[in-house]
């Protein structure tokens, strides 16, 4: 729990307490000084000493210490008795300049001294205490009576110093009535009673103040004062001892003034200096964090808050003002007033949340609610507190920032719709894709039923008319002349003709249709098996075949065969009008794959229009020269793009042809 | 070797062309069994089971060989391959599917449903002879039937 010391700063108030003290204590002491010389007097014991205080002036100063110290308070009496005090020093001093005796002198005390005026108080002393009293009746006019004071500060101060510097001698006495030491003491006294009347004037402050220059002022007086008499008493000493003259007095006192003076200046001139300096350092720190905490709140761009909870008062920084739009005074001092800020929907849920937590003993408090911002409009933000609380538990104060969320809730908001979105087109495409894929589906089994009965029934009646112009040809052979045998050996051409366009377009959608299997092929083996059937059924011919050892790919074992056997049946059909027939199959590393080639030494063809080889019917020869139904090599095609491959070929008419095909990743 | 041209043989086709031309066939190899035609699948199935039109007919005679066409009015040819192997009285008759078409489904569904053989009916009548010839050699000359 963190304990925070709420250090109140009343110098101020300290240093009235200090005055007031002390003008009670001056006036006091005067009073006392009066009341032992009144009841010396009484008693008789203070013998014959002519230049003492008199009962008159002792009654006066107790008089004017009683009329100051009941100022405050008690007014009329306060007035009573320094009227009282003006009368008797009044009347003294109409005696002294009328020469008569009013017979006030002796009133209280008879004066045994008997000197020139018996027990009448000095005229000097009856003007002393006159203005000091007409000061303590001044309580409405108080600047009066504060120059009054001064000034008679500075008469008795010299009445007293003369004494202490024997310029008037007490034991002289006699040839004059002199004011009494006593008297000036007790005068002097009431002087600054007077002076620090009601906290005394602005000057006097800073001779009580606890600040470093209150104490320098204090201790520069004190030292300067104490210089000074001890320097007048040397002086006098040294002259009176005959060691100093006058001149040489003066040059000592003033040269020692001086240089101690000085000294003392420069002393406390350097402490000055040091603290000042220190006060710069400290201040350039205390700006330097300051401007760090502003600079951080606005990175922050957070609404900050130091929140006097025993005063209720909240302090807020400027991004209150600019985000939210509320000058800072305005922006809720009190919990109350931020309440009023707060979304009515969140208010309660704030505010119970808030006192839950200044009642719990947790040092963080967050909560996410919505405020109105000035203009009315709407944010959503997190409040986070920190908490801190006295010994007893109990909060006192609270430091917080408000982030905004708005834009981040936003953001959520944005996040989620395009989620929702995304989801949405997701099921839509799944939705398409699936119509698609039941569409295909559907197409692919059309497709495989419109094969099925191309199978069935287109060549079930070529089958008849094959067989019966067989039947024609054996069983009327009789009846038929060359020319009637020759046709029939036409239409049975033709049938086998077309059966044979029949089974190469079933394959052509045979391949596109099946699944592909990926297994390791062995092509040399394939070729071998093919070139072993074309020279069973061409016996005669005499073809020179050298096959790459072990050619093996990835790929489908059922379409490689027919790729195989369809480039090789080419290669075969093509060579057939050359004398010394050659095919090659082997594999040839490419750059970044291999491909597996087939070559003759055969018709080839013209490059220019090796673009039409791989549609289906397109043929570069003639059926008369090279029989075919041009859809081999367009089978051939589509298997190798369907294992991910290509196949390309090369050739110049009259000089062979190679089909090169590669087999994609798989090969 | 053990003939049984006493035996007749059932063939299950439609189109009469390839009805002719079958016989032609089986002539034209000196097979010289009975051929019994069944049009359709469901006279087939008749046939074999005395039913219907052959009703008075001896089912424990029963043929040597099935030639049996896929693609058939009625009662498909897969059909009556799977009524044959189901029934005890044609369980082991041997079926030879006869047929125009190389679809795999066709190849793969016969013989699983337990044909003994598959022959497709090429184009060329010399071929479809020697394919015969073929047929009569092994299931009614070489392949003798298990006793009833």
């Amino acid at each position: 729990m963190v304990v925070v010391q709420m250090a109140v700063i009343v110098s101020e108030g300290l240093d009235e307490v200090r005055i007031r003290r002390t003008a009670r204590f001056s006036a006091w002491a005067a009073a006392v000084i009066g009341l032992i010389v009144l009841a010396m007097q009484l008693a008789g014991v203070f013998g014959e000493r002519p230049s003492g205080m008199k009962a008159n002036a002792a009654l006066a100063a107790v008089l004017i210490a009683g009329a100051l110290l009941s100022a405050e308070r008690r007014k009329g009496l306060s007035r009573l008795l320094a009227v009282v005090a003006l009368a008797v020093t009044i009347l003294t001093l109409v005696e002294n300049l009328a020469a008569v005796d009013l017979g006030i002198d002796e009133l209280l005390v008879a004066d045994p001294t008997r000197v020139i005026e018996p027990g009448r108080m000095a005229a000097e002393t009856a003007i002393v205490f006159a203005l000091l009293s007409v000061g303590a009746l001044l309580t409405s006019e108080i600047p009066v009576g504060r120059y009054l004071a001064t000034a008679m500060m500075a008469v008795t101060l010299f009445v007293i110093l003369a004494y202490l510097f024997g310029a008037l001698n007490v034991r002289r006495a006699g040839a004059e009535v002199r004011m009494a030491p006593e008297t000036a003491l007790a005068s002097f006294l009431l002087s600054v009673a007077l002076l620090l009347q009601r906290a005394g004037p602005a000057w006097t402050r800073l001779l009580f103040s606890d600040s470093p220059a209150g104490r320098l002022v204090r201790r520069f007086i004190s030292a300067a004062v104490g210089v000074a008499f001890l320097i007048g008493w040397i002086r006098i000493r040294g002259e009176a001892s005959g060691l100093l003259d006058l001149e040489s007095g003066i040059t000592v006192s003033v040269t020692a003034n001086l240089l101690i003076l000085v000294a003392l200046v420069l002393w406390w001139g350097q402490r000055l200096e040091r603290d000042h300096q220190s006060l710069i350092e400290r201040d350039a720190a205390l700006m330097a964090s300051d401007e760090r905490f502003r600079l951080a709140s606005m990175a922050t761009n957070d609404a900050i808050y130091d929140w006097d909870l025993l005063h209720g008062i909240r302090t807020w920084n400027g991004v209150m003002g600019q985000r939210y739009g509320y000058p800072i005074v305005d922006a809720g001092r009190t919990g109350a007033e931020w309440l009023e800020r707060v979304h009515p929907e969140d208010r309660e849920r704030v505010a119970r949340g808030w006192a839950a937590a200044l009642e719990g003993d947790d040092q963080v408090w967050r909560c996410e609610y919505r405020t109105i911002r000035a203009d009315g409009g709407i944010d959503d933000i997190l409040e986070r507190t920190f908490i801190m609380r006295n010994a007893a538990g109990s909060a006192i104060r609270a430091i917080g920032a408000l982030t905004e969320l708005t834009a981040i809730r936003q953001a959520e908001a944005i996040l989620r719709n395009a989620n929702v979105e995304l989801e949405r087109r997701v099921a839509e495409r799944t939705e398409e894709l699936r119509q698609k894929t039941d569409r295909l589906a559907s197409m692919n089994a059309e497709l495989e039923a419109f094969s099925y009965s191309v199978s069935h029934d287109l060549r079930a009646p070529l089958r008849s008319i094959d067989g019966f112009s067989q039947a024609l040809i054996e069983d009327n052979e009789a009846q038929l002349d060359d020319a009637g045998r020759s046709h029939l050996r036409r239409i049975r051409a033709a049938t086998q003709k077309m059966a044979e366009l029949i089974d190469g377009l079933l394959e052509l959608s045979r391949v596109s249709r099946t699944a592909l299997q990926h297994v390791e092929v062995d092509l040399t083996a394939i070729a071998e098996q093919t070139i072993e059937r074309l020279r069973e059924q061409n016996p005669a011919r005499q073809v020179d075949v050298s096959i790459g050892p072990s050619i093996v790919v990835q790929g489908d074992p059922r379409l490689l065969r027919i790729v195989m056997e369809n480039l090789l049946e080419n290669a075969w059909k093509f060579t057939s009008k050359r004398e010394a027939a050659c095919i090659e199959v082997g594999r040839r590393s490419m750059e970044t794959t291999t491909e597996v080639f087939v070559r003759d030494n055969g018709a080839g063809f013209d490059p220019q229009y090796a673009s039409n080889l791989f549609g289906a019917f397109q043929r570069l020869h003639p059926v008369s020269e090279f029989p075919g139904t041009g859809i081999g090599l367009a089978t051939v095609q589509r298997i190798i793009t369907r294992h991910g491959g290509t196949l390309r070929a090369e050739a110049s008419p009259g000089r062979g042809a190679t089909f090169a095909f590669t087999m994609g990743e798989t090969s | 070797m053990k003939m049984s041209p006493d035996k007749a043989i059932l063939l299950v086709e439609d189109n009469p062309d390839d009805i002719e031309l079958t016989k032609r066939a089986f002539i034209k190899n000196n097979l010289l069994n009975p051929i019994v035609v069944a049009e359709d699948g469901a006279a087939a199935l008749d046939y074999l089971f005395g039913r219907g039109n052959w009703s008075a007919r001896d089912v424990t005679d029963r043929p040597a060989l099935v030639l049996l066409d896929l693609k058939l009015p009625k009662i498909e040819g897969i059909e009556v391959l799977r009524q044959i192997r189901e029934d005890d009285r044609s369980r082991t008759i041997p079926v030879v599917i006869l047929t125009t078409s190389r679809e795999d489904r066709d190849v793969v569904e016969s013989y699983r449903l337990g044909a003994n053989s598959y022959v497709r009916k090429p184009v060329d009548f010399n071929d479809f002879i020697e394919a015969v010839k073929n047929l009569g050699m092994y299931w009614l000359l070489l392949n003798e039937a298990p006793p009833a």
